[in-house]
């Protein structure tokens, strides 16, 4: 008798707890979240995803009936593996250009004890405090044809051309390095912050210079963040749009400027949408994969 | 290999702050000197001005016959221990301790055996290939010593390497650096604020305040002579009586003064202290330091005070008894070994020798 009676009290708290009032009432501040989400996101990209799965029937129409014919195109035309292949070469060289500017600045700024550190970071931040097409827009008097490093160059006489810097891929990898350092430059600095100075100090007191205790104590402990910082610009280079339409002006075709031909030049939805979902995974799996390491390394 | 080590006129300011205040030490070669100090005191900022990670703002650095203040560390050929240790964590006990070789040029061969004398000479042969994230903090400050050692350096500095450990790991490698030191002769500068580690590891200590060694000297010296209240107090536990001076005794040598005093509370009782090394004249009033455990309870010697008790402790291996021997002027007796104690009380004689007290005039306080 007493422990039934045990029992049904257990069932009656642990019910109680679950579903207390105030649970219950945090659940529902989500909801307007959660509603708004539904519907500016995850509504449009299963509608994106549904026109993947219909045939193109011509300007702005699709067929009616469901088909994998778009990704079995996609997967078998050459050109659709070059877009991604060139695509992926410029995720490639902005990660390498960013680390090259990122990794000194990153560790003066984790070591600096300046007061001018604070300015310093803002600085580097600032391109993300712009609209995007305000920051763009912003280099091309700078790198135009009668820009301000060919003015240096002629009058300087530093070669009988001008240079071609903007619209193609030199302009876009300067647009997208100036715009997604800052966030190799963060991250790099909470990983450089977290290697204790003692550890520079030993290599220094056992007779390695500052640029050797560098390379043979800071970067390999800071490999983690490296890692994770390339992860980060990578994905979001494969799928910037604004800063290689403006800076490559319309001659650079990467994946995302790809999707914004077909869809609102060509008006082939299905098409546009069937690479839409391709480059959505491919980001999906990079961002699980920034995750993971992210964990294990922590 | 090792040499002899001198700070000459040293003063290193931050702002208005002066950490260090014209510092002159030498450390003698193959002497083990301690900087012994509270933190705020300049010994760690000493230590690094030594390492070269802080340059002089005036004053020399000498090691041997060369002028180091200019150089930077890793031109100065000195082994150093830090407080958290400072493995490398991506490297291996071998490698961690290869890294100052490497960084020489020593052949490979000769690279070996020196890593694996040192690994031998800390008892850590058998871990060689193991991670420092493997190993317990006793075991990764053993290998920062033979990191540090293995290079043969002119100097080993040792940054208060002992208070991220427990206390009886800390007795324990205590002596271990002590004999590693001893058996390399190398000369070494380390740095603590426990007044019981100093004395027992050092050749020397030099007690520093205010970025300033207030008194250089053998452990026991500093124990059984302090040069003021400030020593007296931060190296173990003193008695302070008022007294005043009589007259002068006659002494047995030439170098100290016998003196007969007074207690400043009891002008009738008459003491005596001997081996003073300064002069006092008559009628000057200072201070006498007993340490408690020259103290003891009896009434037959020269000096003798009736007190009564008012509290006693117990630790362990001894008592502590506390006396009031006059208007709240109180002084504290300790008695070690298995006995009874007097209680709270009771009326006893509190006696020590003459050689057992020091005397301090009123203006090193």
């Amino acid at each position: 008798m007493g422990a039934m009676t045990e029992a049904v009290n257990d069932r009656k708290i642990f019910r109680r707890v679950l579903l207390s009032p105030v649970k219950r009432r945090w659940a529902y501040l989500l909801l307007p979240v959660l509603m708004v989400l539904l519907i500016v996101f995850i509504l449009p990209m299963i509608n994106l995803g549904l026109k993947s799965l219909h045939p193109y029937t011509g300007l702005g129409s699709e067929g009616s009936e469901l088909t994998l014919s778009n990704y079995i195109a996609f997967l078998s035309q050459p050109f659709y593996w070059q877009l991604l292949g060139w695509t992926s070469i410029l995720g490639v060289i902005v990660v390498a250009c960013s680390l090259v500017f990122a990794l000194p600045l990153s560790y003066f700024l984790a070591r600096t004890k300046s007061r001018w550190k604070q300015f310093f970071l803002l600085l580097i931040i600032a391109p993300m405090l712009v609209s995007v097409v305000i920051r763009n827009l912003g280099w091309l008097p700078i790198l135009g044809q009668n820009g301000l490093v060919n003015w240096i160059w002629l009058n300087a006489d530093l070669g009988k051309e001008p240079l071609h810097l903007l619209d193609n891929y030199i302009g876009v990898v300067i647009g997208l390095v100036h715009a997604l350092l800052p966030f190799m430059v963060l991250t790099l600095i909470s990983v450089i912050q977290r290697i204790p100075p003692e550890l520079e100090e030993a290599s220094i007191s056992l007779g390695v210079k500052p640029l050797g205790t560098f390379l043979r104590i800071v970067l390999p402990l800071a490999r983690p963040g490296i890692i994770a910082g390339s992860l980060l610009v990578f994905t979001l280079t494969i799928s910037a749009y604004t800063t290689p339409a403006v800076m490559g002006g319309g001659r650079v075709i990467v994946v995302s400027t790809y999707i914004q031909q077909q869809v609102s030049t060509l008006l082939n939805y299905p098409n546009g949408a069937t690479v839409s979902m391709v480059l959505l995974a491919l980001v999906v799996l990079l961002s699980i994969a920034s995750l993971r390491l992210g964990k294990t390394e922590a | 290999m090792s040499s002899e080590v001198r700070l000459v006129g040293v003063t290193k300011r931050y702002g208005d702050h002066i950490a260090v205040d014209n510092l002159s030490l030498t450390v003698q070669e193959g002497e083990f000197v301690t900087l012994l100090g509270a933190s705020g005191s300049g010994k760690t900022t000493c230590l690094r001005i030594v390492a070269g990670f802080v340059q002089p703002d005036a004053g020399h650095v000498y090691m041997g016959p060369l002028d180091a203040t200019g150089l930077p560390p890793y031109h100065r050929n000195t082994g150093m221990v830090f407080q958290q240790y400072a493995l490398f964590p991506h490297m291996t006990v071998a490698e961690n301790v290869l890294y100052g070789l490497k960084a020489r040029r020593v052949p490979r061969q000769e690279m070996q055996e020196r890593t694996s004398t040192a690994l031998r000479l800390v008892h850590l042969e058998a871990l060689a290939e193991r991670y420092p994230a493997q190993l317990s903090g006793g075991q990764q400050q053993r290998v920062a010593l033979a990191r540090a050692v293995v290079i043969r350096p002119s100097i080993l500095l040792l940054d208060e390497p002992l208070s991220a450990l427990d206390l009886k790991l800390r007795s324990t490698l205590q002596s271990e650096i002590r004999h590693v030191q001893q058996r390399l002769g190398i000369t070494t500068l380390f740095v603590t604020h426990d007044q019981g580690e100093a004395l027992g590891i050092s050749d020397r200590v030099a007690v520093m305040r205010g970025g300033k060694i207030i008194q250089l000297d053998t452990p026991v010296g500093l124990y059984q002579r302090p040069n003021c209240r400030y020593v007296a107090n931060f190296v173990g536990m003193t008695n302070f009586l008022d007294v005043v001076i009589r007259g002068a005794l006659a002494s047995d040598n030439g170098t100290t003064h016998n003196y007969a005093i007074g207690l400043a509370s009891n002008p009738t009782l008459v003491l005596e202290v001997s081996g003073v090394p300064q002069k006092f004249s008559e009628g000057e009033r200072c201070l006498l330091c007993v340490r408690p455990e020259s103290a003891r309870i009896s009434s037959e010697a020269k000096n003798c005070i009736p007190a009564t008790v008012s509290k006693r402790t117990f630790s362990g291996d001894r008592w502590i008894i506390e006396c009031v021997y006059a208007a709240d002027q109180t002084i504290a007796v300790s008695l070690s070994g298995p006995r009874s104690a007097p209680g709270p009380g009771e009326q006893i004689d509190i006696a020590w020798e003459p050689n057992h007290g020091a005397l301090l005039s009123n203006d090193d306080i």
